[in-house]
């Protein structure tokens, strides 16, 4: 399958919002488009994005608010990405923000 | 990780053990009081799928559980060895995916070795994703090509977790025998997997647990 494809397909699962199944499988592709494409700290940074976003959610009760806590931006801040990389940008400044927010919704700055 | 709110029903108790009567034939019963007691929270959560839903099995608090796991390896002993027989085949070995499957696999093959030692059934772990490095094993311990195998799962919803395990084991060139779980929330898991072409063996049903229309869920999150 074309690369453009599999990201139309994620951009496509994540219009229909998060989840613990849904962060899983994107990690799963993301590490793969990391090892196919040329834009692998993207999807590298993807990729741990998701897989600590879903360890953070797996195997404990996760309150509705907690859930909405945890994922706040982020679906919209991967497609952001993952839009800019579809239209060939490297879209390597909107990883910060990216991961900012992910720590932030974690609570893990100490800062 | 839990808000409060969300926890309030969540008690765990302390109770005195009993001895274990494994001829019983209440050990469903004892079981099913023990997953009540120690795995079933009251709130409002957001599953795995995504769905919404005002109760909760945290379901390794029990399988975790000595006493309780000498009862899911008794009932899960039985349940393979009935099914089995029913179906005409042969299991080499139990597994499921790390980690709501590990003590329940291994309970049941420690009640199968006590209750026939040259069953040899043996059991494994399904990784959720395969080591990135080394030798890229997805599945861990006692299995091999060409096996055939129950899959195991303590909780099942859309099914993903043991539709995950299931294709693993296929591309690893295994056969799945059948499915066992602990507990099915009946929320279409059983179907989806079932749709596949692999029974399914609930030893509970979300109706067991709570009674009929408990927990029914109250908005699916995502598609």
């Amino acid at each position: 399958m074309p690369a453009d494809d599999r990201i139309s397909r994620l951009l496509n699962a994540l219009s229909g919002g998060l989840s613990q199944e849904k962060l899983e499988s994107f990690s799963r592709e993301f590490n793969s488009l990391a090892q196919d494409r040329a834009e692998t700290l993207v999807f590298f940074i993807l990729q741990n994005v998701c897989q600590r976003l879903a360890s953070a959610l797996e195997g404990e009760a996760v309150s509705v608010e907690r859930f909405e806590e945890l994922t706040a931006g982020i679906a919209d801040q991967i497609a952001d990405v993952l839009r800019d990389l579809q239209q060939g940008n490297a879209a390597i400044a909107k990883l910060e923000p990216l991961v900012i927010t992910l720590f932030r919704n974690l609570g893990l700055f100490r800062r | 990780m839990l808000a409060v709110d969300s926890t309030r029903y969540c008690v765990l108790t302390h109770t005195t053990p009993q001895p274990i009567d494994v001829k019983s034939s209440s050990l469903e019963a004892e079981l099913r009081a023990i997953l009540v007691d120690k795995s079933v929270c009251y709130g409002n959560f957001t599953l795995a799928s995504g769905a919404q839903s005002d109760f909760y099995v945290d379901a390794k608090l029990t399988t975790s559980n000595p006493r309780a796991a000498l009862l899911v390896g008794r009932i899960g002993w039985k349940l393979v060895k009935q099914t089995a027989t029913a179906r005409g085949v042969h299991v080499d070995s139990i597994g499921g995916l790390t980690m709501g499957a590990d003590w329940m696999a291994l309970s049941i093959g420690i009640a199968a070795y006590l209750d026939s030692p040259s069953s040899d059934i043996q059991t494994f772990s399904v990784r959720k994703s395969a080591k990135k490095h080394g030798q890229h094993k997805r599945i861990e311990g006692n299995f091999l090509k060409g096996q055939t195998v129950v899959v195991v799962d303590d909780v099942i919803t859309t099914g993903d977790s043991t539709l995950q395990a299931i294709e693993a084991i296929e591309e690893a060139g295994g056969r799945v025998a059948f499915v066992i779980v602990l507990v099915d929330r009946q929320e279409g898991g059983r179907e989806a997997i079932e749709k596949g072409g692999h029974a399914v063996v609930p030893i509970f049903s979300r109706t067991d647990l709570l009674g009929t229309n408990a927990g029914r869920r109250s908005h699916i999150a995502v598609a």
